[in-house]
């Protein structure tokens, strides 16, 4: 028998009694439509992490910790050793390193530059003539590639600039175009808590995340300047580290063990720590697939009973045409590709609606909770991941079909013909 | 030489010794006990007996839909136990026709596609299968109800249409298993006529499963099985 004409047989066999099709169809539908949208979260979310995060463009920057090998847990009083920087708790989780650690790990081979992160206690940010307002989180750049709405990235050998989060234009009464270039105040307290000012210039305007909320990144010299003037120039909690000659396809672990093999430390790419973030998004839109799955398994059920009635009702046409002379796996096709047929017909419907749904859900959260979130697609159907469902779905119903269709093979054609 | 090869031609089911064995130990029934049976081309074969006396048997083995406990069957040299199970089945496709006493018609689809069945087994072309189950329609005269559903035929065309089924992929031998068993007098007579006219126009071999006296009458052989065992029958 041809394959079309085995295709189209079952297809049209799936008709007879079109309730019962239907019904398994939705079972299928339901796991179908579950796991295109966990997906598709999935792939939003993950889009909007890479635009973000730019993962792909910061190889070979590292950022070098102290090494702990504290344990809060741990009874008993430890001798002490000069060589364990995070030998107290205190020291863990404050600024343990200094200009040795920096010393040390620029005689790594292949490093570009070493540059302490330091720790930065800012009061506020203005304007001239305008009102003061907090700033949440004031770090230096250490080569992060950022979502820009307007500007450029700081440079190496910048000085006084500054990258402005987007939630700080509309209260300094600027906008995305004309920030660019204007001068701002860094308000801060100095060793003697006076407080005094930091003239920058804006670079750039970043989007807004989700992951740090009204960020204000400065060069550099700016960081050093601002560190020394409030006495925490000297020690740092994290040196940022960055390999010469690197490129996406460096191999990022020997480089991390050149780091860590320099002295006391734990080194973690920006990679890694990104890489880890996805993960996350990962793990979590992973486990509402398995939902997806499961109800694929309870539908697989389903694909069984209907097409072992199937075989039931149709004992005498499955003999009829064995007697014909169509081979048992002949007959066996006619059955599985049934099956798989269900498990087309039932995904490719599922994947149309999730697409559908997933459209007015996007309208929804980009008009409400994702308001702020410029350019985060909360759902997105990608095609190629799409098609590996119904590909997946299509290969579960047909593995539930082969039982039934095993039986349908073995019937013996004059036990069907007399069957009555 | 020529002689031996012409008779061997001429031979087309020759079964040798054959036996059937239903059940194990002391429940085991033996339907046929060592059968033998030769038919040679173009002969018109009826098998009668009394129900259970293993005439239905005989015709299913003999029709490779069952296999024999012992003995040997051949259609023309070719001997079913040395043939795999994908064989058998490509050899009743192409060299076997089948009619039943239940006609066996899918009634959802259309008596073109009944007829077209065993083309389709086969994997002929969709547009050849038309053609031939056309002409196998026009044999027994029902090209007008090609497109209607087999459903809505009476029970006289449903048994015509069975045999255009048999018919249409040119078959050698046809296998009828008591054909107007559930016909009346006059469907059945003329399905009577229209499968002698195949064997004489075509030269199709019949081998027939049959009470039916009539039917039994106009064939060249009346075989009659009884407790398994075949005898030749008298004609009257």
């Amino acid at each position: 028998m041809r394959l079309w004409d085995l295709v189209v047989t079952a297809n049209r066999n799936l008709t007879r009694s079109k309730l019962r099709t239907l019904l398994t169809i939705l079972a299928i539908f339901v796991g179908g439509f579950t796991l295109t949208l966990t997906t598709a979260l999935n792939t939003g979310a993950s889009q909007y992490l890479q635009r973000q995060l730019g993962n792909a463009s910061v190889p070979g920057v590292f950022e070098v910790l102290p090494k702990t090998d504290l344990n809060p847990f741990a009874t008993g009083v430890q001798k002490y050793d000069p060589n364990k920087k995070a030998g107290s708790l205190q020291n863990a989780l404050t600024a343990s390193m200094d200009q040795s650690d920096v010393d040390k790990l620029s005689k790594v081979q292949g490093v570009d530059t070493v540059s302490p992160y330091y720790t930065l206690q800012p009061e506020y940010i203005s304007v001239d003539g305008g009102d003061k307002y907090q700033i949440t989180t004031l770090s230096q750049n250490y080569g992060l590639n950022l979502d820009l709405a307007s500007g450029r990235l700081l440079k190496d050998n910048d000085k006084d600039s500054a990258i402005l989060s987007e939630e700080y234009l509309q209260p300094l009464g600027l906008n995305a175009q004309n920030a660019v270039g204007r001068q701002i105040n860094i308000g801060y307290k100095n060793t003697h808590g006076k407080l005094a000012e930091k003239k920058i210039t804006v670079v750039g305007v970043m989007r807004k995340t989700f992951i740090v909320q009204n960020q204000v990144f400065v060069d550099v010299d700016t960081a050093k300047e601002l560190a020394d003037a409030q006495g925490q120039g000297s020690r740092y909690m994290v040196v940022f580290v960055k390999f010469a000659n690197v490129n996406d396809q460096t191999d990022e672990g020997a480089l991390k063990e050149r780091l860590q093999s320099a002295g006391n430390y734990t080194a973690v790419s920006i990679k890694e720590r990104i890489g880890t973030i996805v993960t996350i998004v990962g793990a979590v839109t992973a486990s509402l697939s398995v939902v997806g799955i499961i109800a694929l398994l309870a539908a697989s059920f389903g694909i069984i009973n209907t097409l072992l009635m199937s075989v039931y009702e149709r004992t005498k046409e499955v003999g009829l045409m064995k007697a014909l002379g169509m081979h048992r796996r002949t007959v066996f096709g006619v059955f599985a590709i049934e099956a798989a047929l269900v498990g087309f017909w039932g995904s490719v419907i599922a994947v149309l609606a999730a697409a559908g749904v997933s459209e007015l859900i996007n309208q929804y959260a980009t008009a409400n909770f994702l308001k702020d979130f410029e350019g985060f697609t909360l759902l997105v159907v990608d095609p190629a991941v799409a098609a590996f469902v119904i590909l997946l779905i299509m290969l579960i119903a047909f593995l539930a079909g082969t039982l039934p269709a095993i039986k349908a093979s073995r019937l013996d054609p004059i036990e069907a013909l007399r069957s009555e | 030489m020529r002689i031996r090869d012409n008779l061997i031609s001429a031979m087309v089911l020759n079964a040798e010794e054959i036996t059937k064995i239903y059940g194990k130990g002391q429940n085991a029934f033996v339907a046929l006990d060592r059968v033998s049976l030769k038919v040679k081309r173009g002969e018109s074969v009826a098998i009668t007996g009394k129900s259970g006396s293993g005439k239905s048997t005989l015709m299913h083995v003999l029709a490779a839909l069952d296999r024999t406990n012992s003995g040997s069957i051949s259609f023309a040299d070719e001997k079913y136990e040395n043939l795999s199970a994908g064989k058998l089945d490509r050899l009743r496709g192409q060299k076997f026709g089948f009619i039943f006493q239940q006609f066996f018609l899918n009634g959802r689809e259309t008596v073109l596609e009944n007829v077209m069945l065993p083309l389709k087994i086969a994997g002929v072309k969709a547009s050849v299968r038309k053609k031939r189950a056309l002409e196998a329609l026009a044999e027994v005269d029902l090209t007008d109800k090609a497109n209607n559903k087999a459903t809505d035929l009476s029970g006289g065309q449903k048994q015509r249409v069975a045999i255009a089924r048999a018919l249409v992929n040119d078959p050698e031998i046809i296998f009828a298993d008591e054909p107007t068993g559930n016909l009346d007098s006059e469907n059945g007579a003329r399905v009577i006529d229209l499968m002698f006219n195949l064997n004489k126009k075509h030269g199709i071999t019949l081998v027939i499963v049959t009470h039916d006296d009539d039917l039994a009458k106009r064939c060249k052989r009346l075989l009659f099985m009884k407790d398994g065992q075949l005898s030749e029958g008298k004609k009257s």
